[in-house]
């Protein structure tokens, strides 16, 4: 590519060279002939599709892991109780109807890897930024639709293995879903660490592979096939926030690799990279001089990024929707970019706040809680924005909405208690109790799982051609919204009374002891929680096979995606991809006839400004202008 | 999804059917358990408190009665022990001792239960551990047969917090079992009905964002404040640095409250105030930089001030030790804490795990004169107003010493010795008198995920008057016993004191 074509496609323009790939020469390519089912629906290259892939298999994995839940707080609201039942369904893991400590463990450590990897960063991330990446952008599909597919079927693979791992004898991993060693890495110490943790680890391990796979094609998409007129400062919100969680994916996911695969040699090949002086089963383990902290860095490496790639979409869908259906603008658009970015940025530098007591150097202590607050700073930026996005706005409270509002509080209530975990002195007690599990929960685990519903509710329509009901979406938004706060907001008080995490049962101690009722509420709020997501499945089901025919742009929306087809084929736009003229949040914009303002509008089109001559009285400046377009007319 | 649900809440029901005549399933299954959890709670109180109190401080952690736990049931062991009481009385003062002596039975028993240690109790005396079996037998009796009439001790009257709590919670549960019998009818007559039919969906939404901020404040204070005796903060610190964590927990806790409270607020308002109407148009207001500059710094001036009083309370804490502090080690296994003094001497024999046999259980070095007087007592004394070192070191998988009470948290990590400095403020009586409880005892807990009985790595602490840990030190008998052959310790060289190398060698 000449400097010349370069400097052009930064501003937007087309080169003849990508010409091509946006051109009749695409379609013809990819879109003309005919597609077997195979090709059409399973090993699709199709960006819409695979998002529909990892959008079902990220559905059918958040049912295991709310399952699973549901299991565990079954034990935790009457630990002295056996149900017999639970036996004919899970044998030797609850024999005579009372779970067993290491399943209760398993079940723990899988919802964890379940609802983090496979819900909120496969299920959200791949979904989204699939379907969302190229159709925002004005792209014809992702840069290598190939290694699209292969992302999705590595994500399968990974899903397999990770499914099957439930299954073998000994049981899933078990000791966390963080897998710290040396309990992951040893065997005698938890039956759950056998061939249980060694499918763990090889299923992250292609988790990893997908996701870089995903990320890289997000990142170039983003940069590379923006339409004519869509600079980086014109993007949709929805895309920076894909655009930067997959940039954190890449720069973090591999680290976690490394760990794993050290860990497996560990576990596999007699290397001590995690361990040392050991004495376990009667004899002293040959292992030495390794370091089972160097894990935890390593883990949290990835692991804190990780909050951010499950948290930073959610964030993304928000802004949209919420400027959408308040019919105005977002509230500060580029301090939304900006605290994106410093969110982004300093994500990498506070992992160690999840590790001021393991006895590491206190001095590090200092400087994670310094690196650790300022990250407060750009996350309340964006709450106040988004706050005052609503004031003064038209609001339509689409399910959509429902859930983006709730986004909101969610992220607002979880994330302020992060300022006391954040502070390591703070933290001292706190660390590792259900004040922490209530924490996560509300601020990146339930704030992104609304991300994900919102984005569901609001793009079904694109996805699928249908609408869902919205009377029945806010049924779902409530009982959920009700709930989440139910189960969660109670789990502070746990917190505060010292109850640590992962406890199997609250009858040991004197000091949790006073909290099983408690546990017996949350229990209940966790079942209605879960009964309220029967409704999305239904409606979204019912929906797909007879839902109202979906308008053009049901929501009045200014991005490009609203431009294609209502049923769009792989290639997204029929004739021309559209030119951009401005950025996507002139909703109520004065002097425009309607309380939209489509991105593709031309400035002096009569049909939406006010005031513009008819098109015959003025010659067309933009078709002597435009150089381009070899895009086909049909 | 449905049937899978449905499946579960049923279970609740199937484990526990009784005779009592309350209305809906899910009363009858709160009231049959917490009458099953009063009659635990009320047979217990009518034996012999000794056994009672040693099981539940000391076996409990990983025995049931009446049940298979980490550990077998010990209703009837000794009938099914061919070595009687006598073979029990040797087991629970040092299992792994009687394991490598080569008994059969105990060699079973150490298979059958994953080979997992039972923690040593060196100090019971027979007559404590016939205090525990006696208990056990009566108790068992009860949870196998039913009460056998033994006056209850404890009317219902005595615990009116937990009773009205019960009562509130019966009836959230029935509220929410109505909630979601509801939802499941709805659903099935989804299909013909149009469910909402001529509801306003906007403005039914909008006011329910305002009913929701309403209730929800309302829920989240009152039960914020109503669950506030149950927070550790609420009786203060045990411990001097403890008090500085508390203050700076509360003030960082009244920041938070108010932004919590404020912007919901903002929030849900301005969402049900400016829902949609048709004659009105939304604001364009795509930006104001005055209002964002001061958004963005407020905070930051606010978490700098907070960091700042937090490095320095977080740089106190993990200070230098004084020089006289005390020191104490905890020794962590899966699952238990074993506690070494240093002796009279204030010196620790080193560890080497490759010393560990079945007298030798921590795998101290003997033949240090330092080790010689290391003793193992069962519970964590610690002396009041003086600086106290907890040694921390774990000898397989990680664990976490936990002491809520004292504001304490450490890892303890295999290969990597931790530590961890406080000062305990009261003494255990000192804090029975001020929170009013005279059953109270102080615990120490596992906060690290570390097996399946995690939930169960309890010890007690008790803190004392300094002169009467002095005396207590004193009194304590040392591990090492000149008259046992201990494996890798040189015999004739332990009693007259060497120096560790003579150990690596024997290795």
């Amino acid at each position: 590519m000449s400097d010349k074509s370069h400097a052009v496609h930064l501003d937007g323009g087309h080169s003849t060279e990508d010409g091509h790939y946006h051109g009749k020469a695409w379609l013809e390519e990819h879109g003309h002939h005919e597609e077997s089912f195979l090709t059409k629906y399973i090993f699709s290259q199709d960006h819409k599709v695979i998002a529909k892939q990892f959008m079902f298999t990220g559905i059918a994995w958040a049912i295991i892991g709310i399952i699973m839940s549901l299991l565990f707080r079954l034990q935790l609201a009457f630990p002295t109780t056996p149900f017999p039942i639970l036996e004919s369904f899970l044998g030797d893991w609850a024999k005579d109807g009372v779970m067993d400590p290491n399943f209760y463990l398993a079940l723990v450590t899988m919802h964890g890897t379940i609802m983090v990897f496979f819900l909120l960063t496969a299920g959200l991330s791949g979904t989204f930024s699939n379907f969302l990446i190229p159709l925002q952008v004005g792209a014809r599909d992702m840069a290598s639709g190939f290694m699209n597919m292969l992302s999705f079927w590595f994500f399968a693979a990974s899903s397999v293995i990770m499914f099957i791992s439930i299954f073998v004898p000994t049981g899933p991993a078990g000791g966390g879903w963080t897998v710290y060693p040396p309990l992951s890495a040893l065997e005698q110490a938890n039956p759950g660490s056998g061939i249980g943790m060694d499918l763990w680890l090889s299923s992250m391990a292609l988790f990893i592979v997908s996701s870089l796979l995903g990320a890289i094609n997000y990142i170039t998409t983003v940069l590379n096939l923006r339409t004519k007129g869509l600079s980086m400062t014109r993007l949709p919100l929805s895309i920076w926030a894909f655009f930067l969680t997959a940039i954190i994916g890449t720069l973090s996911f591999p680290v976690l690799f490394a760990a794993a695969l050290l860990l497996l040699m560990d576990r596999n090949l007699g290397t001590s990279f995690y361990l040392s002086d050991i004495y376990i089963d009667g004899q002293v383990l040959p292992h030495e001089g390794g370091s089972a902290v160097l894990f935890q860095h390593l883990f949290w490496f990835l692991g804190h990024p990780e909050v951010y790639i499950v948290l930073l979409p959610a964030l993304g869908i928000t802004s949209e929707i919420v400027s959408t259906m308040s019919r105005k603008p977002i509230f500060g658009y580029r301090a939304m970019i900006g605290s994106m970015l410093a969110i982004a940025i300093l994500s990498f530098i506070v992992w160690a706040h999840h590790m001021f007591v393991t006895g590491m150097n206190p001095f590090l202590g200092t400087v994670f809680m310094l690196l650790t607050l300022i990250i407060a700073v750009p996350s309340a930026v964006k709450a106040f924005n988004y706050i005052t996005t609503l004031w003064q706005g038209n609001i339509k409270f689409s399910p959509a909405m429902l859930f983006s509002i709730g986004l909101v509080s969610l992220f607002i209530s979880g994330g302020i208690t992060g300022i006391m975990l954040g502070n390591a002195a703070i933290d001292i007690p706190l660390h590792d109790t259900y004040f922490v599990v209530a924490h996560f929960h509300l601020v990146m685990g339930s704030a992104s799982a609304f991300g994900f519903f919102a984005g569901v509710y609001h793009w079904f329509p694109k996805m699928f051609g249908k609408m869902m009901d919205s009377k029945l979406g806010s049924l779902h938004f409530w009982i959920t919204f009700a709930s989440v706060y139910m189960v969660f907001f109670p789990m502070h008080f746990q917190g505060l009374g010292g109850v640590p995490r992962r406890y199997y049962s609250f009858t040991t101690f004197d000091f949790t002891e006073g909290f099983i009722d408690l546990n017996l509420f949350i229990t209940a709020a966790a079942f209605m929680g879960a009964v309220g997501q029967v409704l999305f499945l239904y409606n979204l089901i019912t929906s797909i096979r007879k839902g109202k025919t979906a308008p053009a742009n049901p929501w009045g929306s200014n991005t490009l995606e609203w431009t294609t087809p209502i049923h769009p084929g792989h290639g997204n736009w029929e004739g021309d991809i559209p030119t951009v003229y401005r950025w996507p949040y002139d909703y109520s914009k004065p002097g425009i006839k309607r309380d939209y303002l489509p991105m593709n509008v031309p400035d002096d089109d009569p049909e939406w400004f006010e005031g513009v001559p008819m098109p015959e009285a003025i010659p067309d400046k933009r078709k002597t202008e435009a150089p381009i377009n070899i895009e086909i007319q049909e | 999804m449905v049937s899978e649900n449905k499946m579960i809440v049923q279970s609740m029901d199937l484990g526990i059917k009784t005779k009592h005549e309350t209305s809906g399933w899910m009363l009858r299954t709160m009231g049959a358990i917490f009458s099953l959890l009063l009659l635990i709670g009320t047979s217990s109180s009518a034996f012999a408190a000794d056994g009672a109190k040693l099981f539940k401080e000391n076996c409990a952690t990983c025995h049931k009665i009446d049940k298979d736990m980490t550990g077998p049931k010990l209703y009837e062991a000794e009938k099914r022990i061919p070595g009687g009481r006598d073979w029990i009385y040797e087991w629970v003062r040092n299992s792994p001792k009687v394991i490598s002596s080569g008994d059969e039975y105990a060699k079973t028993v150490y298979e059958t239960w994953n080979k997992t240690q039972m923690t040593p109790f060196p100090s019971f005396t027979n007559e404590d551990i016939d205090a525990i079996l006696d208990y056990i037998d009566v108790t068992g009796k009860d949870l196998i047969n039913g009460p056998t009439g033994v006056p209850t001790g404890k009317p219902l009257e005595e615990d009116p917090g937990v009773f009205s709590l019960w009562n509130w919670l019966r009836f959230l549960i029935l509220l929410v079992v109505l909630l979601l019998g509801n939802i499941a009818l709805q659903i099935a007559r989804l299909r013909g009905v149009e469910l909402l039919k001529g509801v306003d969906l906007n403005k039914m939404n909008a006011r329910l964002m305002i009913g929701f901020l309403v209730f929800g404040m309302i829920a989240a204070l009152w039960s914020s404040f109503s669950f506030s005796d149950m927070y550790l903060y609420s009786e203060g610190s045990a411990s001097e640095h403890g008090m500085e964590i508390d203050r700076m927990f509360w003030i960082t806790m009244t920041v938070v409250m108010i932004v919590f409270v404020l912007t919901n607020i903002l929030l849900f308002y301005f969402a049900y105030k400016y829902r949609h109407d048709e004659n009105r148009k939304a604001r364009y207001y795509p930006e104001n930089h005055k209002l964002e500059l001061i958004w963005t710094v407020v905070p930051a001036i606010v978490l700098t001030v907070l960091v700042v009083f937090g490095i320095k309370a977080w740089t106190g804490i993990m200070a230098e030790p004084p020089a006289d502090a005390y020191e104490v080690e905890l020794n962590a296994q899966q699952f238990a804490w074993n506690l070494r003094y240093p002796g009279v001497d204030g010196e620790f024999g080193d560890i080497n795990l490759h010393l560990i046999d079945g007298n030798n259980l921590l795998g101290v070095n003997f033949n240090q004169k330092e080790g010689q007087d290391d003793f193992m007592p069962n519970e964590l004394y610690l002396p009041k107003g003086k600086p106290v070192i907890l040694r921390i070191r774990s000898r397989d998988v990680l664990h976490s010493v936990h002491m809520p009470h004292f504001r304490v948290k450490m890892d303890a990590v295999p290969g990597m010795p931790t530590r961890f400095t406080l000062t305990p403020k009261y003494t255990t009586q000192e804090w029975r008198d001020k929170i009013g409880n005279q059953e109270f005892e102080f615990e120490l807990a596992c906060a690290e995920v570390c097996g399946r009985s995690h939930f169960s790595m309890k010890k007690i602490i008790k803190v004392v008057e300094e002169e009467e840990y002095l005396e207590w030190v004193k009194s304590q008998p040392p591990m090492f016993d000149p008259s046992i052959a201990y494996k890798g310790i040189d015999q004739n060289a332990a009693s007259h004191t060497a120096d560790a190398t003579q150990v690596n060698e024997s290795n």
